[in-house]
């Protein structure tokens, strides 16, 4: 009993964000995840594959980026119905996200679980996930999200 | 190579209760045996301790493959209703059971009083078969919800909930193949099997996403033969291989299927 405690990952303290983006769920600290907003107006695309316009909110403000994600954690090429939540995440030049639900959980006590070795490939962008009732949520950073996303819109496919 | 001792002798040390862990869902031709031994294995490669493991003396070796509305069931013991938010497999018609060409009448040519063990028989794609010692198998689900894992390896389907854990759900055809098909069947069924990375490690559960109902076989180590040629990971994920109606049939080791990366 002790061994398996101890081979648990460290558990998860203070504030995160849930991020919902049709069946993929994403925990992520709330540090890293600037203040939600709702989508008021439809973006435009971008001509980048995976990558959409919004105005700015401020007049004679930069066009802002966004990108919408699948459920397999890349970018998708149409922007999908229902997702009128965004986030930012000003550390990786405050490219927007949109989310179908957005969740803030103040002062939480969580116990991730590690994803089984034998299907993660090495540079697998999730290694552990939490439990919520019936369902799970990835944990993850935005940096690892980004770089998982945008690598695989660079990628040969 | 003996067939046998490789669907016998596993380092899985299951300490399954009888009555409701190492079960199998079928009845009648397809009827599977409770794996537990009955005594302990005097000699790993002996017959005798094949027999320990075999219950059923083989009459006839034949695979029975599952037959268009057989009645598949899980013993209610092996799946207590709190823990089984996803119905297992209950009443559940085969679906493309012709399409498995090994039919009954491709009995293995083992004398009457050659012993033979029981293996489960999995078809991944047409005509492509693999085989699991019965005692690593738990329990069939039926169209039970998966949940996709990004950035997993190319053969992992996601995660499946079950008693309480989320298990990998691996795609054998991706696996074996190397890629994953765009246009994939859809893979109504999940096999739960058990695992171990090491011998006496803790007992581990994944799944095998499965395209249709799984069949028996009995085999016997005349049918030994050399593993497929056709990939270059079945000397990593099978421990042995026998042949049935001229094709080869690798008996996978699920420890090494789900302990390690493939990719």
């Amino acid at each position: 009993m002790t061994k398996a405690l101890q081979s648990l990952p460290p558990k998860l303290r203070g504030n995160f964000v849930l991020l919902k983006a049709d069946r993929l769920q994403l925990l992520l600290p709330q540090h890293d995840v600037g203040a939600a907003e709702y989508l008021d107006t439809a973006p435009r695309n971008s001509g980048q594959p995976g990558l959409f316009e919004l105005d700015s909110k401020e007049e004679g403000g930069a066009t802002r980026f966004l990108a919408a994600l699948s459920t397999q954690m890349n970018l998708l090429p149409q922007y999908p119905k229902g997702r009128f939540l965004l986030t930012s995440f000003e550390a990786q030049g405050g490219m927007l996200m949109c989310w179908n639900e957005v969740k803030v959980l103040i002062d939480v006590d969580l116990q991730p679980q590690r994803l089984p070795e034998g299907v993660l490939s090495p540079d697998a962008p999730l290694r552990e996930y939490v439990e919520f009732g019936d369902e799970l949520a990835f944990c993850c950073t935005p940096q690892r999200l980004l770089e998982h996303a945008f690598a695989a819109k660079e990628g040969p496919a | 190579m003996s067939a046998l001792s490789n669907l016998e002798v596993m380092d899985l040390d299951l300490d399954l209760n009888p009555d409701a862990g190492t079960l199998l869902p079928y009845e009648s031709a397809t009827e599977f045996h409770t794996a537990a031994p009955q005594a302990p294995a005097p000699h790993a490669d002996t017959p005798a301790a094949h027999a320990a493991y075999a219950p059923a003396p083989a009459a006839d070796a034949t695979y029975a493959p599952p037959v268009p509305g057989a009645q598949a069931h899980v013993a209610p013991a092996a799946v207590p209703a709190a823990h089984a938010p996803h119905a297992p497999v209950a009443h559940a018609a085969a679906p493309h059971a012709a399409q498995i060409a090994v039919s009954a009448d491709a009995s293995l040519p083992v004398p009457q009083e050659q012993v033979t063990v029981a293996a489960l028989l999995l078809q991944y794609d047409r005509e492509c078969f693999v085989a699991l010692p019965v005692h690593t198998t738990i329990e069939l689900l039926d169209q039970a919800p998966v949940v996709e894992v990004p950035g997993a390896a190319y053969y992992c389907n996601g995660l499946t909930r079950w008693r309480g854990q989320w298990l990998p759900v691996l795609d054998l055809h991706a696996l074996v193949n190397a890629y994953r098909r765009e246009y994939a069947p859809k893979t109504r069924y999940l096999l739960i099997v058990a695992y171990q990375t090491v011998p006496r490690a803790p007992v581990r559960h994944g799944a095998i996403a499965l395209p249709v109902l799984p069949g028996t076989v009995r085999v016997s180590d005349s049918a030994a033969c050399e593993l497929p040629s056709d990939g270059d990971l079945w000397p990593l994920l099978a421990s042995s291989c026998f042949q049935i109606k001229g094709r080869a049939v690798p008996i996978l080791d699920t420890g090494r299927l789900f302990g390690q990366y493939h990719g």
